[in-house]
């Protein structure tokens, strides 16, 4: 069984240099950046604003609601639901077919935002790396989550699976540990299940936690069960009521 | 006296304060050189004043080393700089050739402390040295610390031809980039929220402060921290001050500035900003030494209001010194004042001189709505513009330019 190394990242933002200041050049250059900056506009606001309790947004609807006053097109792409979306390039195309509408109409099309109120379209270059925390087994992998910091928790469920394109069976780098290492598909599944952009950061941790802490639980009373160990009265109900829940 | 990096883990919390100690372990033993103009006066000398020794202390050999200029190579520097914020000022011949004298002059003095895998060089004034001292396998960055937004063509081209061959470009703010052939980078400035200029300091102190400088301290109180000039325009702070002292008699103004060593036009402004204030003995400007640090810091925590109408700025570190203060903040959306002054989230963002005086009412009419704002405003700058996220960001980019082209890079498992 492999341990499960809890990694994190960091974030080196570039310039690429490419500006827009109508919903025409907007266009043009969600066609043309690369997907490290699609990724990066779409994600940005989620991983570094929580704490001033907004809503997250992606750069793009902000810039296309503050700036070019299309509340509509703004609304549009913000309710774009990250989840589901496996690829970057899969976000990308609907955020274009959100805009492409707008073609038909020339003036708003090609209407410029005043000077100094352009879009500037940046990219992440990611820096991984391991923490220090590492699990072997279920119990170990909750006190982790406890305990490690949020961009840990942002890293496993949202950027990898995500910026690092990888589709596969598990939705996140949790799920898979705990379906492939573990053999606990059942937990694995409701992992996958959980919405990462549902709240913030430390949100998530506590959904991830809602679902992982019973599942100990429940480890707990199987082991005693499997002993055979005497229980008698409200302790044996309540175990095998338990039991009967899984 | 900087403050060791273990100083800051309960600023910053133990996970970032760990992240940044692992990102150094995979830079530990590469010595790197920093270069700038000046080593007191301004943000950038300011910064690295702080950082050199944090870095330092995570393993990482860092050099900080000052080139050395004459008079008209500073006239010549400042023309650039203004040039470069867009003001229509033509670099002659002489100017280009004292350029160059300089550049040779210091290319002499710093061969052999630029002989570093990594060289750092900060703003234009030194980064001609590239042209004599670049060697086979080094990287080199530059760092622009001036509003390139919006450059006169003329001075953008001389600089586009100085730093061309550099490995990577740093900038602080998108607006800022140009298109050069190189990766260029954000990375914003920060403050030291343990150096004497932000670290707490007692009532008593901030008044006994006030008192030293004649100020009431049972009055409200309008402040701009800033080097006297004109693109930080003091003139219009005074004038914003006196619309507002037409409704609220009991406001005061502080104008605190000083010169920087390389700011030649600075001593020119004062008498300006004299002139306009006047006989009103409600307009204190003061011409701060250097190392007026904990003057400045009571100043800035004992105002009502913290001010920045500048019409060009870098990034605006005074900004961030109010905001981390917990103070109110009005300040022009310019340069990379919008990235800390988030409107209606942790300041007021203004765009006149009469827009200024309006948000300066605002303050004093709804003083819980200002202090709800200041508050997020300190976490912004927690998370975002303090020394250690600067070191962090300068540590990424060195393993950026050390691996260059990869949008991933991954440091162990």
């Amino acid at each position: 069984m492999h341990s499960f190394v809890f990694m994190t990242s960091v974030q080196s933002v570039q310039l690429t240099g490419v500006r827009a200041s109508n919903l025409a050049e907007f266009h043009d250059g969600l066609e043309k950046v690369d997907g490290s900056s699609i990724y990066h506009h779409t994600h940005r606001f989620y991983r570094t604003h929580s704490y001033l309790g907004a809503t997250p947004l992606s750069d793009f609807a902000f810039w296309v609601r503050e700036n070019l006053r299309e509340d509509a097109l703004a609304e549009g792409i913000a309710s774009l639901d990250l989840r589901d979306f496996d690829t970057i390039r899969d976000l990308r195309n609907a955020i274009l077919a959100v805009l492409a509408p707008m073609r038909e109409n020339p003036s708003r099309w090609e209407r410029r935002v005043p000077p100094g109120l352009e879009f500037h379209f940046s990219r992440s270059v990611s820096l991984i790396l391991p923490t220090h925390q590492r699990a072997h087994n279920l119990e170990e992998f909750i006190r982790a989550v406890e305990r490690v910091d949020t961009s840990c928790l942002y890293y496993h469920l949202i950027e990898a699976p995500l910026h690092l394109q990888e589709t596969r069976h598990w939705r996140n780098d949790f799920s898979a540990w705990l379906g492939g290492s573990l053999g606990l598909d059942t937990l694995a599944e409701s992992v996958a299940a959980i919405d990462p952009y549902r709240r913030d950061l430390e949100g998530l941790r506590e959904d991830l936690l809602n679902v992982l802490r019973p599942s100990r639980l429940r480890r707990m009373i199987d082991n005693i069960l499997a002993r055979q160990e005497p229980v008698t009265g409200v302790v044996s109900s309540f175990l095998r009521r338990s039991k009967g829940g899984e | 006296m900087p403050s060791p990096f273990t100083s800051y883990r309960r600023i910053i919390g133990p996970s970032e304060h760990d992240l940044i100690a692992r990102i150094a372990e995979h830079l530990r033993g590469r010595p790197v050189v920093m270069v700038n103009s000046t080593r007191d006066g301004g943000g950038v000398a300011e910064i690295l004043r702080n950082m050199v020794p944090l870095i330092n202390e995570l393993g990482i050999p860092l050099n900080w080393e000052v080139i050395e200029g004459r008079p008209d190579f500073y006239a010549m520097t400042k023309t650039l700089h203004n040039a470069l914020h867009g003001r229509e000022e033509p670099l002659t011949e002489g100017m280009l050739r004292a350029f160059d004298e300089v550049t040779e002059r210091n290319a002499d003095l710093l061969k052999d402390a630029l002989d570093r895998p990594l060289v750092f060089i900060h703003d234009p004034q030194p980064a001609g040295l590239i042209r004599r001292l670049r060697k086979e396998g080094q990287k080199w960055i530059f760092r622009c610390h001036v509003d390139v937004s919006s450059p006169y063509p003329p001075a953008w081209e001389f600089l586009r031809g100085v730093v061309e061959s550099y490995d990577a470009s740093v900038f602080s703010h998108p607006s800022f980039a140009q298109r050069m052939p190189m990766p260029q980078f954000l990375v914003s400035p920060s403050i030291d929220p343990l150096a004497d200029k932000n670290r707490p300091v007692s009532d008593d102190f901030i008044r006994k402060t006030l008192e030293r400088y004649r100020l009431d301290p049972k009055r409200p109180l309008l402040t701009q921290v800033s080097r006297f000039d004109k693109l930080k325009d003091p003139l219009g702070v005074i004038q914003a001050y006196r619309m507002v002292k037409k409704s609220r008699p009991a406001v005061q103004l502080v104008l605190a500035g000083g010169a920087a060593s390389d700011d030649p036009e600075s001593v020119h402004i004062l008498p300006a900003i004299q002139e306009a204030a006047g006989k009103d003995p409600d307009i204190h400007v003061l011409d701060l030494p250097p190392f007026s640090d904990l003057d400045i810091n009571a100043l800035q925590r004992a105002s009502t209001v913290v001010l920045q109408k500048s019409l060009k700025e870098g990034f605006a570190l005074t900004v961030t010194e109010a905001l981390w203060k917990e103070r109110p903040v009005v300040a022009m959306a310019v340069g990379g004042i919008p990235l800390q002054v988030l409107a209606g989230k942790t300041g007021y963002l203004v765009h006149s001189v009469e827009g200024t005086a309006a948000a300066i009412r605002r303050i004093l009419d709804h003083p819980e709505e200002a202090a709800a704002l200041a508050k997020n405003g300190k976490e912004h700058v927690r998370q975002n513009f303090l020394i250690t996220r600067h070191v962090k960001e300068y540590l990424s980019l060195f393993l950026c330019v050390l691996n260059p082209g990869k949008s991933i890079i991954e440091l162990g498992r």
